[in-house]
């Protein structure tokens, strides 16, 4: 499903508020701070990147893993539920849905491998068990399994749909030629039509109610014109900035902007963050990406043939062409860059440059930079390590209230009286 | 019971499961009913809980699309709920489907007809193809006919998205007697123009009343094909020598098998050979299938209710496209092991329920 995200399952059932997220996380912010629960989910994501590169899958299977995952705890709480086999099993899923199928035997082996590095034990590593997971996840997405990523947005942004550039056999000026020359005839024979129903009387008159122009509006051109998807007429941006933007899109789905906003927000928020990180460098080296399909100078002279205002020169007028709501985006921003702070203190730098690249470290200097305080981890150390510890704990500590209703894990005297007697 | 379960026992509620209808490979069809209506429904019941290896990439790919696309020349699903551990999608009830129209002899075809089935047929295609969905599996057994007499589109089971050119995708797809040459010789890039060959060959089986070229191996079928038509020069197609699987099936010289349709006149004679264009490039799309003058001149198609249908209950039929010659490209092939219906859930959805 490439291309009608409005009318998709995502965009109707999958696109929550923040609220439902903080209704849905209810009963795991009972054993573990909303600090600790974010940096699970960087953990859990972490893990489900391995088990795919393991796999070899490649990142949009992977990206479609962290959205199921995410989504099947927008309904199960870590505490009720083994986390370790739901992973697998959304790995397992995608993998089939983004039409890479992996044998059921080869992810129950490859994520042994993964769990064991880091000490984890609860993974059940039985294909069958992993097969009756299938099965409820695909119960609790409602079997909705269509997912859009940013990515495909990033590319169509940046004009680096090459897919799209075949499918107008006409150049841009010969299209708008041909579109003035069908209006003039189109005119021409209304006023011929509405001259002979006059008359020959009144062939002097100038054609008096004529209904005026059915042809397209100016805005209406400038839109058929501008946005082919061909790169054509679009500022150009060059291959490193593109990099980062594809570098913070993978960072993204370490945090909840894939279940809060629209892919297409996702993919402008990385590119907002991506130029803001090149012209802090200074590194904005206009070098021609040979990716893209046509030259600035290119774009220029067409837009002037056509009387097209010029492409945009700065980021902020780029920004500004697209008409999204800068609210949404920047609250998008926002969600993106806060990410990076807590993972620093989650998982180190050197661990997590050999995933990522400097991006993110980038994007750490430029979210302290905006001054955007990040949630403090309060002085608590909190690693990886911490975090298998902690699912383990949440779960037990479950165990004994689900054992124990009445008084949420809190042992008072009164308690303790009811289970003596 | 949590939330997620309920959820789903409600949606279970809804429907009134009948008689089985059809059975197939990973699936079995009940006619059933919804209760609050009344309204005539199939359930599509998926044995998961046969699936050692997990759910059928077939059934995994049917819910992904049909959870999108919503047309009327495409078979809706209304719903998708399950029981114990098998998945169970509620889709509208058809009556027939294409195959049992052509193959009732005591049915006769005005051109008119076939004018609306191809129309029906295009229009749910390119619907499809814009949203960037490939079929590979179209035959008339997977044109559905409703009672009002529209025809669907149906079994998503080898579909796929076609978004990057540059993907790989297997060549073993769409029953052999609808396949185009190009997949013949294994092309592994391929365009919606795939689909568009598999219209063309079932607009002439509407004429015809038999299948246009039935081929009974991939060779076979190529041989068929040429036989027919005549073998593919470069000037025809060009670069086709190059495809992988290429092997030389010349010498068939160049037959007018237009004048096999000549009772839908000048205008489906030519929208056929567009259709049936040997290079995957010059055949025509869906959307400038629908331009074309055929729709629009002569007699108009026949009114869907108007349509003729064979007066038998739809009997019951495999529904698996196991007939496809190659399986699709799943690295998930289910093994033949006996049904364990008694086994209880292993695992609790829940740790503790």
């Amino acid at each position: 499903m490439s291309s009608n995200f409005y009318a998709s399952t995502h965009a109707s059932y999958w696109l929550l508020t923040r609220s439902e997220l903080q209704t849905a996380r209810e009963t795991d912010l009972k054993y573990a701070t909303a600090h600790q629960l974010y940096c699970l989910n960087i953990f859990f994501a972490s893990l489900i990147q391995k088990l795919g590169k393991r796999l070899l899958l490649r990142q949009v299977p992977i990206a479609t893993a962290t959205v199921y995952f995410r989504r099947f705890y927008t309904k199960n709480a870590v505490c009720e539920t083994n986390p370790y086999l739901v992973l697998a099993a959304c790995v397992f899923v995608a993998a089939k849905i983004e039409e890479t199928p992996v044998h059921i035997k080869s992810v129950v082996a490859e994520a042994k491998v993964v769990f064991a590095e880091h000490n984890i034990k609860m993974f059940p590593a039985e294909a069958h068990k992993l097969g009756e997971m299938e099965f409820y996840l695909l119960e609790d997405l409602d079997f909705h399994l269509v997912v859009f990523h940013p990515y495909r947005a990033l590319a169509n942004i940046l004009g680096r749909e090459p897919a799209d550039a075949g499918r107008y056999p006409k150049t841009r000026v010969e299209e708008d030629a041909d579109v003035r020359k069908q209006e003039a005839e189109d005119r021409k024979k209304r006023e011929d039509e509405a001259r002979r129903a006059a008359g020959p009387g009144a062939a002097g008159v100038k054609a008096l109610a004529l209904p005026e122009e059915e042809g397209e509006s100016e805005a209406e051109r400038v839109r058929r014109l501008m946005y082919r998807g061909s790169g054509e007429g679009l500022m150009e941006i060059d291959e490193g900035t593109m990099q980062i933007a594809w570098f913070t899109i993978n960072d993204t789905f370490r945090t909840d902007a894939p279940l809060l906003y629209p892919p297409y927000i996702i993919a402008l928020a990385a590119v907002y963050i991506a130029f803001t990180l090149t012209t802090m460098s200074g590194a904005s080296a206009r070098t021609r990406s040979s990716t893209q399909i046509s030259s600035v100078a290119n774009s220029l002279e067409t837009n002037t043939a056509l009387g097209l205002p010029p492409p945009p020169t700065s980021p902020a007028e780029f920004l500004a062409s697209f008409e999204v709501s800068l609210p949404t985006l920047f609250a998008c921003v926002q969600d993106i860059i806060c990410l990076y702070p807590v993972w620093e203190a989650f998982e180190p730098t050197p661990q997590r440059a050999s995933v990522n690249g400097s991006a993110s470290a980038a994007a750490a200097a430029a979210a302290a930079a905006a001054g955007n305080q990040p949630p403090k981890p309060a002085g608590i150390k909190f690693g990886p390590e911490d975090a298998e510890a902690l699912v383990r704990r949440m779960i037990e500590e479950h165990m004994v209230d689900v054992g124990h209703p009445d008084n949420a894990g809190k042992s008072t005297p009164e308690a303790a009286r009811k289970r003596t007697r | 019971m949590d939330l997620a379960a309920l959820e789903n026992q409600t949606r279970a509620e809804r429907w009134e499961k009948g008689v089985k209808i059809g059975e197939g490979t990973f699936a079995n069809v009940y006619k059933g009913t919804e209760k609050a209506t009344g309204r005539k429904i199939a359930i599509k019941k998926i044995k998961v809980g046969e699936m050692k290896d997990g759910l059928d990439m077939t059934a995994l790919r049917e819910v992904k699309f049909l959870q999108e696309l919503h047309h009327p020349n495409i078979i809706g699903l209304l719903d998708v709920f399950s029981v114990k551990q098998n998945v169970n999608l509620v889709l509208e009830f058809l009556d027939t489907d294409l195959e049992a129209v052509i193959r009732d002899k005591s049915l006769i075809f005005q051109p008119a007809d076939i004018k609306s089935w191809t129309a029906m047929s295009l229009r749910g295609l390119e619907y499809i193809h814009r949203n960037g969905v490939l079929h590979r599996d179209l035959k008339p057994n997977n044109l559905l006919i409703a009672s009002t007499g529209e025809l669907k589109i149906a079994d998503f089971g080898l579909a796929r998205e076609f978004g990057d050119a540059k993907t790989r995708m297997t060549s073993q797809v769409i029953t052999r007697w609808y396949r185009p040459p190009e997949l013949l010789w294994g092309a592994r890039y391929y365009s919606p123009a795939v689909d568009m060959w598999s219209i063309g060959t079932i607009v002439v089986e509407l004429v015809l009343r038999v299948p246009f070229l039935a081929g009974d191996s991939d060779i076979d079928q190529l041989k068929k094909t040429f036989h027919a038509m005549g073998s593919p020069t470069e000037q025809d197609w060009p670069g086709h020598t190059k495809l992988p699987d290429y092997h030389e099936v010349a010498g068939y010289p160049p037959n007018p098998w237009w004048n096999l349709v000549s009772p839908l006149g000048r205008d489906g004679q030519n929208l056929c050979r567009e259709l049936l264009k040997f290079d995957p490039m010059a055949r025509v799309s869906a959307k400038a299938a629908l331009h074309h003058k055929f729709f629009t001149t002569g007699e108009r198609p026949t009114a869907p209710i108007l349509l003729p249908k064979p007066l038998a209950e739809l009997r019951p039929r495999d529904i698996a496209p196991q007939d496809v010659a190659g399986m699709p490209d799943s690295g998930t092939k289910r093994k033949n092991t006996t049904p364990n219906g008694t086994e209880q859930r292993s695992i609790a959805r829940k740790l503790f329920a």
